[in-house]
């Protein structure tokens, strides 16, 4: 218990936040890569998918911050969270603008290799790179709540 | 640990003046007993406004709560 006596109420959000971005993002790479011909998924499908994931994330927040508020609220924020938030901000915009990138380097790629051989080539689907922009968002999120409590913990 | 350059005596003084608690003096400046935490360990080197507040609180001199060690 000393090790949750020295964690404040935002580095609990913040976990929780963690916990439930991730757990949305196993939910629905898992129901992806779980259906047949995930690759032909229609944007109906993965409409209901993504609704499922967000109303899913919504009720389990309001769960789990349920739980966490009956140890107090996160203090009002002060000039270290503010630092701490701007430096996660940071990391998490370079991550996001890093597999933007290769997500469209790999979108070329594959429609450039799908003219020249003439073949379908997977990366060049759509839905495809819907699920690698939703992955994107993902990791960038993870990033910048990882960063955050890395520097909750080590100092800034 | 990320240690910063600067060091302070923030303990001692809040112990100087009638045992004040972290949190108290937290209140009194504004910010979060965490960040008071984090002072004191040296994994947290505060703003200039917060130092100066800091060393309001305890009456004294800027240079007698906060000191800058230069890196070898």
């Amino acid at each position: 218990m000393a090790i949750l006596d020295s964690v404040s109420n935002r580095e609990l959000h913040i976990w929780g936040e963690l916990a439930i971005d991730l757990g949305a993002a196993a939910y629905y790479f898992s129901h992806v890569f779980n259906l047949d011909g995930s690759i032909a998924l229609t944007f109906a499908e993965i409409g209901d998918l993504v609704g499922r994931v967000i109303v899913g994330a919504i009720v389990l927040g309001i769960i789990l911050f349920s739980l966490l508020s009956w140890r107090g609220k996160p203090e009002p924020r002060d000039e270290r969270d503010h630092h701490i938030a701007s430096r996660a901000r940071a990391m998490g915009y370079w991550t996001l603008c890093v597999c933007v990138v290769v997500v469209i380097w790999q979108v070329g790629a594959g429609t450039i290799l799908s003219s020249v051989t003439q073949q379908h080539y997977a990366p060049a689907d759509p839905m495809i790179t819907i699920h690698l922009l939703f992955a994107a968002l993902v990791i960038a999120g993870a990033i910048k709540s990882g960063t955050q409590l890395f520097f909750y913990r080590r100092g800034i | 640990m990320a240690k910063t350059q600067i060091r302070n005596r923030v303990r001692q003084w809040r112990f100087a003046h009638g045992e004040m608690t972290q949190a108290q003096l937290a209140e009194k400046v504004g910010v979060t007993r965490q960040t008071i935490l984090a002072l004191e360990a040296n994994r947290y080197s505060p703003s200039l406004e917060l130092a100066f507040r800091i060393a309001s609180v305890f009456e004294r001199p800027l240079e007698e709560v906060f000191s800058y060690e230069a890196e070898d």
